[in-house]
């Protein structure tokens, strides 16, 4: 199953973005990719999506309990991961997952599926990939050379994403 | 051979397949039917474990550092306000680093670190091993460090891998503050703020308290030199998507005569938001 | 020559005053404080690594000048006699008591009035991954120098102090290198044979 993924900046402008095919066999690669009309949607469905993820970001958890402690002195035992948002939006067979950073960067993406039929997520994997990118994002916002929201152009980041793609999501 | 400039790591680049990073004029790149072979491009950041290791220096050196970059700004500067703004950008910078670094680490199992340091006693290839000694002895280090850096190359530098939840991200004014006055405070100065109080006259308004701020201590008159926390405070508030202002005051109380309050005002949008959430 | 006793001696005072002696910091602030002062003097002077180099340079100087008396106050260390006990004061006490890093000296000219330290680590360029512009001219880690040159002076060493290598740079190394040029003279000469 092929995926879109992109990091969206604070501006709503995309630091990131990469296209995952599956490696595996050589009769199914033209299946494998995103259909080529298909593909120049593929930014605008995320762009789509971004307001569902605004809107999500600051919800909490139904499950989570509202701990209400004295005043200033939170106690916040909710658990509940919220960076994570797991599949938040739909479009034509596609499903649409992201991930929050601290900082605010929307990790975004289209999840392609097989012909006429359901995508399936499976959110753990996909939570893996997410983190790992996330830490690798923070890696990079270390660098005092890199100011954030630019796009990322290292090529150090891109192998390592399309690794963790490899690892996480198209085995 | 510009592939070479773009890999600090390596001095040897005859290895590497030629791959670029990300352009953003082009657009998201796809899988190459042979990257899964590929090694990937070697880089020393990306191969660093993120992992706190506690390391220190002195006061002094730091505070050597923080007078001379106050003497460049002020040099640029053309008005106390000018001063202000520019070493608040100092600041801000650092504080949109924080708010991802210590959430991140903030992330990891407490079990985990024991672990690693076990791991580094029985194999010596952990980064922690590597550094931890170089403070008392250099004589094996450079083959240590060494075997590390392939250790990492193998996937084991991933904190994120070990996490099973992230630490939740704070949505609420209360407790990105209480974050700012606590885990903040402690790792850029040691312990806590002195105080975290909220405005009785303005509702967006919150202060933390410092009775002896570390950095400017020995820094006479005036609150100026306090506007790089400022920034740091302002940049990861920011940076968390609670806009706001901060200034410095001093305010000082019996023998506390250089204490320092750092006005935080919230942007009203953020107040809505959190009346709308959360119902306060 | 230094003999094992004194470099041993001088390991010990650096150990023991920074252990002791020495109010600490945690040295990320110290690295991420550095780094913006970098980033942002790269563009102020427009990417101009030869002016950014100098400019780093001169603020070590002025914080070389002034970091002498806390030195010396602190370690109550004599006047070195040579460059050797020059080199190991600097690496076992200097280093030690203001980075927590003991950088090893080595390649000494054949006449032991040059030296190199290298840095295995290095507080002020942890997190750090050079631009593709700045590869070539820029050293990153130049205030060091500075410092260096200044605290030199100070004790009537003029000095030549300058990087070698950076591992930034994609070298297998950092290496400073420290030159005297002369012994200044308005002082007693420090033990010349």
């Amino acid at each position: 199953m092929p995926q879109y993924f992109a990091i969206i900046g604070k501006k709503d402008n995309p630091i990131y973005e990469a296209e995952f095919t599956s490696q595996q066999g050589q009769q199914g690669q033209l299946q494998q990719g995103f259909q080529q009309n298909l593909k120049e949607l593929n930014a605008f469905i995320l762009h789509a999506s971004l307001d569902i993820v605004e809107d999500l970001q600051w919800q909490v958890n139904p499950n989570a309990q509202h701990g209400k402690g004295g005043f200033l002195r939170s106690k916040n035992v909710t658990n509940i991961d919220n960076c994570y948002l797991g599949k938040v939006d739909h479009f034509y067979g596609l499903a649409i997952t992201a991930y929050v950073t601290y900082g605010g960067m929307k990790l975004v993406m289209i999840h392609g599926g097989p012909p006429n039929g359901n995508t399936q997520i499976d959110d753990n994997m996909v939570k893996s990939f997410y983190q790992e990118v996330h830490e690798l994002y923070v890696k990079t916002l270390m660098n005092p050379f890199y100011r954030l929201n630019e796009p990322i152009p290292s090529p150090a980041f891109d192998s390592r994403v399309r690794a963790l793609a490899r690892k996480y999501l198209n085995r | 051979m510009s592939q070479k400039i773009i890999l600090p790591s390596t001095s040897d680049d005859g290895v590497y397949t030629q791959s670029d990073g990300y352009e953003y004029t082009i657009g998201p790149k796809q899988s190459l039917p042979n990257e899964a072979n590929a090694i990937p491009t070697p880089s020393r950041i990306y191969s660093e474990s993120l992992i706190y290791r506690k390391q220190e220096v002195s006061l002094s050196a730091m505070a050597f550092l923080f007078q001379e970059m106050i003497a460049t700004i002020h040099r640029a500067s053309s008005s106390a306000q000018d001063f202000e703004t520019r070493l608040n950008g100092y600041g801000y910078g650092i504080g949109t680093r924080l708010v991802e670094l210590l959430n991140l680490r903030n992330s990891i199992p407490p079990n985990y670190s024991k672990s690693s340091t076990f791991l580094s006693n029985s194999s010596s290839t952990s980064v922690n091993e590597s550094h931890g000694s170089s403070g008392t002895g250099t004589g094996t280090l450079s083959s240590a460090s060494d075997h590390s850096h392939h250790y990492h190359e193998n996937g084991t530098e991933s904190l994120a891998a070990v996490i099973s939840n992230m630490k939740p991200r704070d949505l609420k004014i209360l407790d990105i503050l209480q974050f700012v006055h606590g885990t903040m405070w402690t790792y850029l100065f040691g312990c806590a703020s002195d105080d975290l109080v909220k405005s009785s006259e303005r509702d967006n308004e919150y202060m933390i308290v410092d009775n002896l701020p570390v950095l400017t201590q020995f820094i006479p008159a005036g609150r100026s030199c306090d506007y790089f926390t400022c920034g740091i405070i302002q940049g990861f508030l920011d940076s968390a998507e609670f806009p706001c202002r901060v200034s410095a005051h001093s305010m000082p109380q019996g023998e506390l005569d250089q204490r320092t309050v750092y006005l935080i005002q919230f942007d009203k949008h953020v107040l809505e938001r959190d009346n709308l959430r959360f119902g306060s | 020559m230094s003999t094992p006793t004194q470099s041993k001696s001088l390991k010990t005072i650096g150990e023991d005053t920074w252990k002791n002696k020495t109010e600490k910091v945690n040295a990320e602030l110290f690295t991420l404080t550095y780094g913006a002062i970098v980033s942002q003097l790269c563009a102020d002077y427009d990417r101009d690594f030869q002016k950014v180099n100098n400019h780093l340079f001169s603020m070590g100087y002025n914080i070389g000048v002034r970091l002498i008396e806390d030195f010396l106050a602190r370690t109550a260390l004599p006047r070195c006699e040579n460059m050797v006990k020059t080199s190991e004061m600097i690496s076992k006490c200097a280093f030690k008591i203001f980075l927590n890093m003991t950088p090893q000296v080595t390649n000494w000219s054949t006449e032991k009035d040059a030296f190199s330290l290298m840095l295995e680590e290095n507080p002020l360029s942890d997190f750090v991954e050079l631009p593709v512009d700045a590869m070539k001219q820029l050293w990153y880690s130049n205030v060091l120098c500075g410092v260096l040159k200044g605290a030199l002076e100070m004790v009537q060493l003029d000095c030549d102090v300058w990087f070698i290598s950076d591992i930034l740079k994609g070298d297998s190394q950092t290496e400073l290198r420290i030159k005297l040029n002369k012994v200044l003279k308005d002082e007693v000469p420090i033990g010349e044979d």
